[in-house]
């Protein structure tokens, strides 16, 4: 009797845990419709990053039907968890860390903020090389264009095949702003990323910034002083 | 033949090939190409070291990466979006390269299934390199770095000006100077 009992309840502990994960992965992925207000910057955004030769053929595209919302709790992403191949990614509201293992310490490259554009090529399994991960700092929302829709919406492959290159000259071309907007002057770097994403501050703690940005704990409060005087 | 790792067919290599014309040679001091030329081409390196500089929008000029043999290189801005090159590229050793006009390359891109596939790997590979020289610049010890960087690209102090290289490190101009000595 007591061996029955035992064996239920350790049944029950099990279901009740894979309920709890696919209750988790279902919250932390579930979609809804994406808001009107906000289909006209998404629009605009994935306009903009097309050549401007190749705008036109978004013309006739009523890319509403197309998107998915998808809202992410905060916490680290499981890549599994959000298939992003063959998609452009929006994020509608939230705040990201893009964390790579590097010399065995976790540091933050960059963060992507409200309107980024995203590409799941840096965390994808099959092409991550660099360990690299999401971090969500606040429950947030992507908007998703699957690129494969495209094509069975207006029955044509071209804006498809445009889109697909130019998002994959994008997602490495973005890289290399990053790169020259932090090389150049560090100090103003710092001091223009703190004012412009102030919110980040009561986010993200003083250590993984100081992380971000390369410098030291001390130069980061001097930074912030400096941001925040003229804010 | 193998791209990054990935086998791709003798099919879609001679067809890539067959897009690229040339030879083109250049002597040392030489731009392949300048800041603001409107018509822009894709460039496969077959022999020959060099620089290219991207025009910030600031008007700084910024040392973007070394040319060698066996890589494909361009003003990534005007591939992008149109428009004149807000780069160049000097060589600094005798080159020899081939070059595709931007508007078929990306016909040629559009076109071909396998080159798309390819392109999000071979992008994915460029982010890799970006991401860890943005770590490097953060992170890496720059007496460590500097060494690193001398390997990679021998001869840089004799093609580059210090700010270039201390601006490349994200270091002044006098953490340069002590790093170089």
């Amino acid at each position: 009797m007591y061996i029955k009992t035992m064996l239920i309840n350790v049944l029950q502990g099990f279901v009740s845990l894979c309920f709890s994960r696919y209750i988790e992965v279902y919250l932390r992925c579930f979609n809804m419709s994406i808001k009107t207000l906000d289909l006209s910057m998404v629009t605009l955004k994935i306009s903009e990053m097309l050549h401007p030769a190749d705008r036109e053929l978004m013309a006739n595209v009523r890319l509403d039907k197309l998107i998915r919302t998808v809202k992410v709790d905060s916490g680290l992403l499981i890549s599994e968890d959000l298939n992003l191949k063959n998609c452009i990614t929006v994020l509608a509201s939230g705040l990201i860390a893009v964390q790579h293992k590097f010399e065995s310490k976790i540091c933050v490259s960059h963060f992507y903020h409200h309107g980024d554009i995203i590409y799941d090529t840096e965390i994808r399994k099959d092409l991550n090389k660099m360990q690299t991960q999401w971090y969500f700092y606040e429950p947030s929302i992507l908007y998703v264009l699957q690129l494969t829709g495209i094509t069975e919406a207006i029955g044509d492959k071209t804006l498809f095949s445009k889109l697909k290159v130019q998002s994959a000259l994008h997602s490495s071309y973005q890289y290399q702003k990053y790169i020259n907007d932090f090389a150049l002057n560090r100090k103003s770097f710092c001091v223009n990323w703190i004012r412009r994403y102030g919110k980040a501050l009561s986010l993200v703690s003083r250590n993984d910034l100081a992380l971000f940005f390369g410098i030291s704990i001390s130069s980061l409060k001097s930074y912030i002083k400096i941001a925040t005087k003229h804010a | 033949m193998t791209m990054l790792g990935k086998t791709v067919s003798t099919e879609f290599t001679c067809s890539l090939a067959h897009a690229f014309d040339g030879p083109y040679h250049y002597l040392p001091g030489e731009n392949i190409w300048e800041v603001g030329e409107k018509d822009c081409f894709v460039w496969f390196i077959q022999s020959g070291f060099g620089f290219d500089r991207i025009l910030l929008e600031d008007g700084h000029k910024m040392l973007n990466g070394m040319s060698e043999p066996g890589i494909f290189i361009c003003d990534e801005k005007s591939l992008l979006w149109g428009g004149p090159s807000a780069s160049d590229s000097i060589v600094s050793t005798p080159t020899t390269a081939y070059r595709v006009p931007f508007r078929e390359f990306r016909e040629f891109l559009s076109q071909n299934e396998e080159f798309r596939e390819n392109l999000a790997q071979i992008n994915a590979y460029f982010v890799h390199m970006r991401k860890l020289r943005l770590l490097k610049m953060k992170h890496m010890n720059k007496a460590d770095y500097w060494v690193d960087i001398k390997e990679r690209f021998p001869g840089i102090e004799l093609y580059c000006t210090q700010t270039e290289i201390a601006n490349y490190f994200a270091v002044s101009k006098s953490t340069m100077h002590r790093l170089m000595r």
